[in-house]
């Protein structure tokens, strides 16, 4: 029981999230640029990146890569209304620069690891519509 | 004499239907014949039953019939053995000449042993004393023979033949011997294609790990070696082996390591590439004008970078926002 109340079915809202982007949301919208496939753990290698934002791409499946840890300075993830699953990395969270993660409306699972704590700076964290589970 | 086994060939009209003759019966077969091939046109079932005794290695009767047989067609076959003519003949089986019964069968002359018998006439002349005996072989295959029936029987004919035999032999193991060379040669040079193909890889035109590189192209292969498993490159299908190739060989920009194009630089354009290809690219994007320029001057769609050239913001779903750094 306890562990289906911790079940983050629909939203996790901490209190470092922002007013905007937080909440449900199932609406798509229609800025499609056609994206599929996965995203490459190359995308790792780009070690000065601050923003990565590919959204709304239907068809762009996969999980996230673990290399998105090594991106250090980056400060904005906006992965979503895609259909990404697996886990939410935890290297992820290990990239103290974040103040912005949106994994809203995908197909992710897993749990989200307490690690995400460390991240000071992080002001806004969107998990809606996925079946990521809380363990904190 | 009287002891000696008499045939009377007036009563089977047939003289050739036995192994040995006496020289009575030789006579006799002599008057016979004499008699018979006085007409216009001597017996035909004569001829036909020297044939059948010839194929069935038995000898003429004598000499004598021989000559009427001769005479009485108009041919000159010499069928008949000296021996006859003065006592028994014992079968023989020589293999010096062979004659041929049927004038059809000669044209399948087998060439092989038509050589064989020139150069058993030509070491043996003594064979031609006994021309008209046939041995076992020439029994079972008739066709054989050098000597043909039609009575013409010209040496020189023969052994001219022969020695157009002995070249057609030649051109034919000529022919054979060219041929095995052909395949030898096929199959070497498809062992040739089939190794280059795995060197190479083939229609692509090879992976560049193993194909022959340029110095700038050895020194981008170098760098992005660092960064992704070898095994990768060799999967066709990985969009890492397409941007590694479009990277090394396609790319227009032209990165130069030697020319100061940084490490971090390549990685960096090798990254996008990747991502271009893993993501669909130019299959699947809507629009987009990745691929063409520096990703950084010419503002590849989505793709913001710092003044140094250093790729900060990458968004691909609104590009146009202020978010990507363009604005």
């Amino acid at each position: 029981m306890e562990e289906a109340e911790d079940m983050v079915s629909n939203t996790v809202s901490i209190n470092l999230c922002s007013i905007f982007l937080c909440g449900n949301s199932h609406s798509h919208p229609v800025d499609n640029h056609g994206l599929s496939g996965t995203i490459p753990q190359e995308i790792g290698y780009l070690s000065l990146l601050e923003h990565l934002i590919l959204k709304n791409n239907n068809e762009l499946v996969g999980s996230l890569p673990p290399t998105i840890g090594n991106l250090q300075v980056l400060r904005q993830v906006g992965v979503y209304n895609n259909n990404i699953e697996g886990i939410i990395p935890e290297e992820l969270f290990q990239v103290s620069s974040l103040k912005f993660i949106n994994v809203q409306n995908n197909d992710l699972s897993g749990t989200l690891s307490k690690k995400i704590e460390s991240l000071n700076r992080l002001e806004t964290l969107v998990v809606v519509n996925n079946k990521v589970r809380k363990l904190f | 004499m009287s002891s000696q086994k008499k045939r009377a060939p007036s009563a089977t009209n047939n003289p050739f239907d036995s192994d040995s003759y006496s020289v009575s019966d030789a006579s006799h077969g002599i008057s016979e014949l004499s008699r018979q091939s006085r007409g216009v046109a001597f017996d035909l079932n004569t001829i036909a039953a020297s044939r059948r005794a010839m194929i069935s290695g038995k000898p003429l009767a004598n000499k004598a019939t021989e000559k009427a047989i001769s005479s009485g067609s108009g041919n000159n076959i010499p069928l008949t053995s000296p021996a006859t003519t003065t006592g028994k003949v014992k079968r023989k089986f020589t293999p010096a000449r062979r004659v041929v019964i049927d004038p059809d069968l000669e044209a399948g002359c087998d060439r092989q042993r038509t050589l064989n018998e020139s150069t058993r006439e030509s070491d043996a002349g003594a064979a031609d004393k006994n021309p008209t005996m046939l041995n076992d072989e020439d029994i079972d295959n008739p066709s054989s023979s050098s000597v043909s029936s039609n009575g013409s029987d010209d040496e020189s004919e023969s052994d001219a033949n022969s020695y157009d035999s002995i070249d057609d032999l030649k051109k034919r193991r000529s022919s054979c011997v060219y041929a095995i060379l052909g395949l030898v040669s096929l199959g070497f040079l498809a062992g040739i294609i089939a190794l280059s193909v795995i060197v190479f890889g083939g229609k692509d035109g090879g992976s560049p790990s193993t194909a022959i590189l340029t110095a700038r192209q050895e020194a981008l292969h170098g760098i992005i070696k660092t960064v992704v498993d070898a095994s990768i490159l060799m999967d066709q299908e990985a969009p890492q082996y397409r941007a590694h190739r479009w990277l090394i060989y396609e790319d227009l920009l032209g990165l130069a390591p030697a020319s100061g194009a940084s490490h971090e630089r390549v990685v960096q354009r090798y990254s996008l590439a990747v991502f271009f290809f893993a993501t669909g690219g130019a299959r699947k994007w809507k629009s987009h004008n990745w691929l063409d320029g520096d990703e950084c001057i010419e503002e590849w769609d989505g793709v913001g970078c710092t003044d140094d050239g250093i790729v900060r913001v990458l968004s691909l779903s609104e590009y146009q926002s202020n978010i990507n750094g363009r604005s």
